[in-house]
């Protein structure tokens, strides 16, 4: 038969339904990689729409000039930084949480997702550092004592090693300035729509160019989210059962891939999409639209 | 009396808290129909095709696929979710991301080979596919260098070798040249005649009209506001007006002002 005569001529085997050669069907149930992810990845741009929302909304902070709220922040972020007092660290902790409350953002939820996952960790790499080889002080949790002091491969065992209370004092405090210092950036962030806190980094002295890569890099974060999502929405529907751990990484490998080869090629027309339209390579901004 | 393939009764599904996709729909689709989701674009027809090949699950209101409600507790049973995968074929509207491997032939056995054929099988229906689809010489190509009708036709035919029930397409004609548009019309017409129900969504009216014989419309409220006869539909013009897939413009040609009707496509 020629190619003209073969044109749209169906398969023996797709001439009717319902005839399907398979030969390993998948039993039982799945955790599926493949399921969570897309989970996952669907719940970031939830919490994306989620923080536009809150920033869109009529409250006394959302209110506040953009520019403001930016300088008050990181100054705030700064002084933290700074701070050595515990309480005066909690005051500001407790500042933050009755701020969130002003601006209607679910307080528990946030300060759940905060305090989570960085300063917890924070906390945990950070015990070694509070052993007395570090900080020595007050012994507050004994992990071993002996008569004298080793030397093990060249390096000094004290007699003791603890915990001390001033390196327990020290790790705390570095929680709590992470902690805090992430509150007030969701602060920020959700009572600032997107567009406003990009031109009041302008504002404040960081060049243009920089600020226009952030905002792009925003918002084709999102765009490059959501394609990731549907890459693997179209996976799962060809994907059964639970997968190897070969497996595993070869998806993932040739995800990355192809969405590194799309981004790669997306670059290239918004390079051209912003030429067209008389980027030189100078970004020019107008201040005035976040008054 | 054809059987019911998707009955959906007050299905309410959206993305966050207070902003629903679709709201409270109830409707029923047969086997072996050609329906149209028409809708202006953010109505929810997306989200509502890919409730139905069972990657999003209802939020209010229950969905059933061949008689039985689907929702993440089932699809998360390996068998029934590659049987419900085999029957139900998604063609999604963004031809590059179905394509992720580095060849057209790879691509294209991606599916039975997850599916559990045999290597002789799918060989098989990937050379059959490729000669029916005329891409052959696509073959060793790499899917993300092809044009953009090439692209959809190797994402078409990567459902296509798994010879589903059911072929849901969105916006299947988005981005197409005239002639590739044509190509997919026949080619969804003739699997409409052996016995495939075809639905797609699309603002291209069109298309609608000629290959779809059944029409639900959703409005830009996120209701489903018609079901009816597609060629009755598209003579509705309040009705298209109404939920935005019509528009009218008016200018002067001499002295005399024209109303033209601009649709979407």
């Amino acid at each position: 038969m020629t190619a003209e005569e073969n044109y749209l001529q169906l398969p023996e085997w797709m001439e009717k339904t319902g005839c399907q050669e398979q030969v390993n069907s998948s039993p039982g149930r799945r955790a599926n990689f493949l399921v969570k992810s897309i989970r996952r990845m669907k719940q970031n741009i939830a919490d994306e729409l989620m923080t536009e929302s809150f920033a869109g909304r009529q409250g006394i902070l959302q209110q506040l000039d953009a520019r403001l709220k930016f300088v008050i922040v990181v100054l705030l972020v700064l002084a933290v930084g700074f701070v050595r007092s515990i309480p005066i660290l909690l005051g500001v902790w407790l500042f933050t949480i009755i701020l969130m409350r002003i601006a209607r953002i679910p307080v528990l939820t946030m300060q759940k997702r905060i305090w989570g996952v960085i300063p917890l960790i924070t906390l945990l790499i950070s015990i070694p550092a509070m052993l007395n080889i570090f900080i020595d002080g007050k012994p507050l949790i004994m992990i071993y004592e002996s008569t004298q002091q080793s030397v093990l491969a060249g390096i000094d065992i004290p007699a003791s090693l603890y915990i001390s209370q001033q390196g327990l004092t020290a790790g705390l405090r570095l929680c709590l300035r992470i902690g805090i210092s992430l509150s007030l950036g969701v602060l920020l962030v959700m009572t600032t729509p997107a567009a406003r806190l990009f031109k009041s980094m302008q504002v404040m002295g960081i060049p243009a160019l920089m600020v226009m890569i952030l905002e792009m890099s925003y918002r084709y974060l999102v765009l490059l989210l959501t394609l990731s999502i549907e890459m693997f929405e179209a996976r799962q529907l060809r994907t059964v059962g639970n997968l190897s751990l070969s497996a595993k990484r070869e998806q993932v490998g040739s995800s990355i891939a192809a969405l590194f080869a799309k981004s790669m090629e997306m670059t290239d027309e918004i390079y051209l999409a912003m030429r067209a339209r008389g980027y030189t390579g100078q970004a020019v901004y107008i201040t005035s639209e976040i008054e | 009396m054809p059987q019911v393939l998707f009955a959906f009764d007050n299905v309410s599904f959206g993305y966050v808290p207070g902003q629903p996709v679709f709201n409270k729909l109830s409707f029923k689709i047969y086997s072996g129909e050609t329906v149209a989701l028409l809708g202006a674009n953010g109505s929810g027809k997306s989200t509502l095709l890919k409730m139905m090949s069972g990657l999003i699950f209802p939020q209010q209101g229950i969905f059933k696929a061949y008689g039985q409600e689907i929702n993440e507790q089932r699809m998360e049973d390996d068998a029934f979710s590659q049987k419900y995968h085999l029957k139900v074929g998604y063609i999604f509207q963004n031809s590059e991301v179905q394509l992720f491997t580095t060849r057209v032939w790879d691509e294209i056995a991606y599916g039975p080979l997850q599916m559990g054929f045999t290597t002789k099988v799918v060989k098989q229906r990937v050379e059959d596919v490729l000669e029916m689809l005329q891409l052959e010489n696509l073959r060793d190509r790499s899917p993300h260098r092809l044009s953009g009708g090439e692209k959809k036709k190797v994402a078409i035919a990567s459902v296509l070798v798994l010879n589903p029930e059911v072929l849901i397409l969105d916006e299947p004609t988005s981005g197409l040249d005239p002639k590739t548009e044509k190509w997919l019309v026949e080619l969804l017409l003739k699997l409409n005649l052996k016995g495939r129900t075809i639905i797609v969504s699309t603002h291209n009216l069109e298309l609608a009209h000629v290959l779809t014989t059944r029409s639900l419309v959703l409005a830009e409220s996120h209701e489903l506001v018609c079901d009816g006869l597609t060629e009755e539909i598209v003579e509705n013009h309040e009705l298209l007006t109404a939920v935005n897939l019509i528009d009218e413009y008016s200018h002067i040609h001499g002295n005399i002002e024209h109303i033209h009707r601009y649709t979407h496509g």
